[in-house]
């Protein structure tokens, strides 16, 4: 059994082989182009990957890091009366004194 | 131009090995036309230590076994989705391999053989059919694998030895069935 493939032969490609490898070549370097296929080459797409995650990493310790500054506190009713922040209720306003 | 006459001379390689390690002559189309896409693209890689033959084997072997990777990877998001086609046929049935190549008289032992060939681990599988449909030397298939003469050896060794056993375990059901 285990020799039923000694001098088994050698099996042909199938007709137009390149014809048709051409057509897929064509079709799939026409897709892409020339910047596609950069811009997916896999060491220049981990390294984005890596650059974005190291910023976003950067950005979200230097805002962990960061104190309120005075003059955000200071701005703080400023932004409140430009945005109609108001705390007291809005029936107060609208009582009628006898 | 080149290409063309590269892909001439070395089609019929591609697509045997690709044919013995699939088993479908469709994928072994599809795997051969990926070959000659990555010789295409990585040519210039090629540094000429090894034979552009072996260097094309180690190519189209690592690109039949990511073809059986991903087949196996449909099939069972397939069995998923659905068992059955539109005439309640069972789909993904495994049909059973015939080699063009193989001589009328032994066409049904060899599709029992090409059965349990894919039971076998990938490198033995791999060294078998390198060895067998493209009757290649121990030497050739060490170039090829990147091992040493003797790692082949052994790995054909162990894949004959699995292969009768697998072969033992069928007779067995077959005779238990009967």
């Amino acid at each position: 059994m285990l020799g039923s493939l000694d001098g088994v032969q050698q099996a042909k490609a199938p007709e137009f082989l390149y014809t048709r490898l051409k057509a897929r070549m064509d079709k799939e370097f026409d897709q892409g182009g020339f910047l596609g296929r950069w811009l997916t080459r896999p060491a220049l797409a981990l390294s984005l990957a890596a650059f974005i995650l190291i910023l976003n990493a950067t950005t979200i310790l230097e805002l962990w890091n960061q104190a309120p500054s005075v003059a955000s506190v200071e701005s703080q009713p400023l932004a409140a009366t430009d945005y109609v922040v108001s705390s007291y209720p809005v029936y107060e306003e609208t009582l009628i004194e006898p | 131009m080149a290409f063309k006459s590269l892909v001439a001379t070395y089609q019929d390689m591609v697509y045997n090995t690709a044919l013995g390690i699939v088993q479908n002559a469709e994928d072994a189309e599809d795997v051969a036309q990926e070959v000659f896409i990555q010789v295409y693209r990585s040519i210039d890689q090629f540094k000429g230590d090894a034979r552009l033959s072996t260097w094309i084997y180690r190519i189209t072997t690592t690109k039949a076994l990511d073809h059986i990777r991903s087949r196996k990877r449909k099939k069972r998001f397939a069995f998923i989705t659905s068992l059955f086609g539109p005439n309640d046929e069972l789909v993904h049935e495994p049909i059973d391999f015939q080699h063009p190549g193989v001589a009328l008289d032994r066409k049904e032992q060899a599709a029992l053989l090409f059965r349990m060939i894919n039971q076998l681990p990938d490198n033995q599988k791999v060294a078998f059919t390198l060895h067998k449909t493209e009757g290649l030397s121990y030497q050739e298939i060490a170039e090829v694998m990147e091992l040493s003469v003797s790692a082949v050896e052994s790995l054909l060794f162990r894949a004959r030895q699995n292969l009768r056993k697998l072969l033992e375990k069928h007779f067995e059901q077959e005779k238990n069935a009967s």
